[in-house]
């Protein structure tokens, strides 16, 4: 049987360990480690923007600072109809946070985002959804505005128009 | 606030632009102003300035962030219409150029467009007009500052707030030295290479990009901006044209260069400058729209222009593209401070503060409302709150209710101060109402519609009879109503 000063040593070697590799897995955690995936990013746009004119943009941040300018992520984002992302569209693969859209038709639109380590080309986890819905102003409201331009600009031209003729022709008088 | 945006040139070329462009109009502009030997020659140029020069001048003003950046950034948004409404602008030059004769004539030693208000419909109509101009000239030139920094930024990595204060540097420097003559001849210059440039981009853009490529990929990925009938763009299209004729119609930016221009000149420069003008927004804002099929990130839809045009053109053409946005924007900052100063010189701190001032105290006074402008719009450029376009259209609805104001002033009798007065508040309130519950891109037009309203009702039921020789200040005041 082992005596008591020898298993207090052994506990005591034990905790020494423990601590060590305490030490080791907290400063693995912080550093970047060479083959890891890079952090989740995230949208900062809110959850179910909704848009009148057709055109938002989409701005996100890196999941955690990184370490140098040679280790920041590049980022692949998608967009689909579906939120499964059947048949996702690549939207944009590169370094940018942000991407201005424009041009979309009535519609509810997906977004996901994944960050992908440049050097070892390994991703990270996609992004949830963010939704999007495009509901553009009713035509009936824009065609009546149109109108309504057009016709106090043919007003100012007449305006202008019959003001430089009568100038003139009091001029010649 | 700034999302990473890839950059086209590296930042020494950048730097190295900056500089020479800097000495070239600040030594220009110092040159041009030892001309400048009194105080009409500073504020008005001696009111002897020509057709080549007034044209000149009239189109590089015009040509400015707001054709450059923004006519992209409406193609980018609104699509086709996008560009065309953008184009409509040239109005403002072409209905103008008629006014521009009628205001020579009416007031031939006026000196700002709000001596025209205060002789026209007394003093509550010209406060609210000087409040209403007066804003609007910090939004454009704020505006201008931004894309400043915005243009080196998404050029070649220069960060923002250095971009920006260097351009407000550079023009408040030459504009300091030389008033009108160094705005006027830098502008001359300005207008030959923003020309040239416009020119040499097309060309380079159009064999570089294939045609029914940029159409499919529009067609496919973003088909509301080829079609006809996307909503915000219908309503855009007259919003922005009631914008642009408000914006030339009331601003002592175009005023200044109606008196500066000799007699029969201002009429021809004008429509001249508009005919020049019209395609350089249709041929900016088509580069927007190659972004997708040539695989561009905009990260911000102001940025788009520059960002396009390097991208096709390559390092060469970053460069050609640099030095025209420079031109674009340094010959509108100029513009706009030294027509802003006069204002504020004449109709501000002459005529409420101290009319007695000599002329040497008046010119200390005009440096010091320069300086304090320039700071001030520094200081607003600085966090780069919004885009160009809600910065500038924040003031369409009150640009836009000073038309009817200011044309039936000039052309009709029984245009009344009531109707004025009444015609800029209504016509602000409703289309900032218009601006904040609709877009940015329906405040003009309901601001314009319930200032044409206002103004002839006004004029039908409460009518003046006004006599026209009361503009002419340096006639003896009018003791009765003339018949002329």
């Amino acid at each position: 049987m082992p005596s008591i000063a020898n298993r207090k040593n052994r506990i005591r070697i034990t905790k020494g360990r423990l601590t060590g590799l305490f030490f080791l897995l907290t400063w693995l955690w912080g550093a970047p480690l060479s083959g890891a995936p890079p952090a989740t990013p995230r949208f900062t746009n809110d959850q179910g923007l909704v848009s009148e004119s057709g055109y938002f943009k989409l701005i996100w941040a890196t999941g955690k600072e990184p370490a140098g300018v040679d280790n920041a992520p590049e980022f692949l984002l998608q967009q689909s109809t579906d939120s499964n992302f059947g048949s996702p569209v690549v939207l944009y693969q590169g370094p940018d946070l942000a991407t201005f859209i424009s041009g979309l038709e009535n519609g509810t639109y997906y977004f996901r985002l994944k960050a992908i380590d440049p050097q070892t080309r390994e991703g990270s986890a996609w992004t949830a959804p963010l939704t999007v819905v495009v509901r553009h102003h009713p035509l009936a409201l824009s065609l009546t505005l149109f109108g309504l331009g057009a016709i106090v600009f043919l007003a100012t031209l007449a305006i202008v128009v019959s003001g430089a003729r009568a100038t003139r022709a009091n001029q010649e008088a | 606030m700034e999302h990473h945006q890839s950059e086209i040139l590296n930042p020494a070329t950048g730097w190295i632009l900056m500089a020479l462009l800097s000495a070239l109009w600040i030594g220009l502009g110092i040159y041009w102003g030892k001309k400048a030997k009194n105080l009409d020659g500073f504020m008005l140029a001696g009111r002897n300035v020509g057709l080549a020069f007034g044209t000149a001048t009239a189109m590089a003003t015009w040509v400015t962030s707001n054709t450059t950046m923004l006519a992209p950034q409406f193609a980018l948004q609104l699509g086709l219409w996008g560009m065309i409404a953008y184009s409509m602008a040239a109005f403002g030059l072409f209905l103008f150029a008629p006014l521009a004769r009628r205001i020579k004539d009416l007031m031939p030693k006026g000196y700002t467009s709000g001596d025209f208000i205060r002789l026209r419909y007394g003093k509550t109509a010209w406060r609210v007009f000087l409040a209403i101009s007066i804003f609007y000239s910090f939004t454009w030139l704020i505006s201008m500052g931004m894309a400043g920094g915005i243009l080196m930024n998404a050029l070649s990595g220069i960060p923002y707030a250095v971009g920006m204060t260097v351009i407000l540097g550079v023009c408040i420097t030459y504009t300091l030295f030389g008033g009108l003559y160094a705005v006027i001849g830098t502008d001359y210059i300005q207008s030959v290479i923003i020309m040239i440039g416009v020119v040499v981009v097309g060309i380079a853009v159009l064999s570089h990009v294939d045609l029914s490529g940029v159409y499919s990929e529009l067609e496919s990925n973003r088909p509301m901006l080829v079609s006809v009938l996307l909503p915000a763009s219908l309503m855009a299209v007259f919003n922005n044209l009631l914008f642009g004729i408000g914006e030339v119609f009331h601003s002592n930016v175009w005023w200044s260069r109606a008196f500066a221009m000799r007699k029969g000149i201002g009429s021809k420069a004008y429509t001249i400058a508009g005919i020049f003008w019209l395609p350089v927004p249709i041929a900016a804002g088509f580069i927007a729209l190659t972004g997708g099929s040539l695989g561009v990130n905009i990260t911000s839809p102001d940025m788009v222009g520059p960002l396009m045009a390097g991208n096709i053109l390559g390092k060469a053409g970053a460069v050609v593209v640099f030095v025209v946005f420079f031109c674009s924007l340094a010959s509108s900052i100029d513009s706009l401070l030294a027509a802003t100063s006069d204002l504020i010189l004449e109709d501000i701190y002459k005529k409420m503060i101290n009319r007695k001032a000599s002329e040497a105290r008046l010119k200390r006074v005009s440096t010091l409302i320069i300086l304090g402008l320039g700071l001030f719009a520094w200081l607003v450029c600085l966090p780069r709150v919004g885009t160009l376009a809600t910065v500038l259209f924040f003031a369409g609805p009150m640009v836009a209710s000073t038309i009817y104001p200011i044309v039936t002033g000039l052309y009709w009798k029984t245009a009344s101060a009531g109707g004025a007065i009444w015609a800029m508040v209504l016509g602000s309130v409703s289309g900032l109402i218009a601006y904040i519950e609709v877009g940015w891109y329906t405040g003009s037009l309901i601001a314009a519609t319930v200032s044409i309203l206002t103004t002839v009702l006004f004029a039908r039921f409460q009518p003046d009879n006004f006599n026209w020789k009361a503009l002419d200040e340096s006639l003896p005041a009018p003791g009765s109503v003339s018949n002329t």
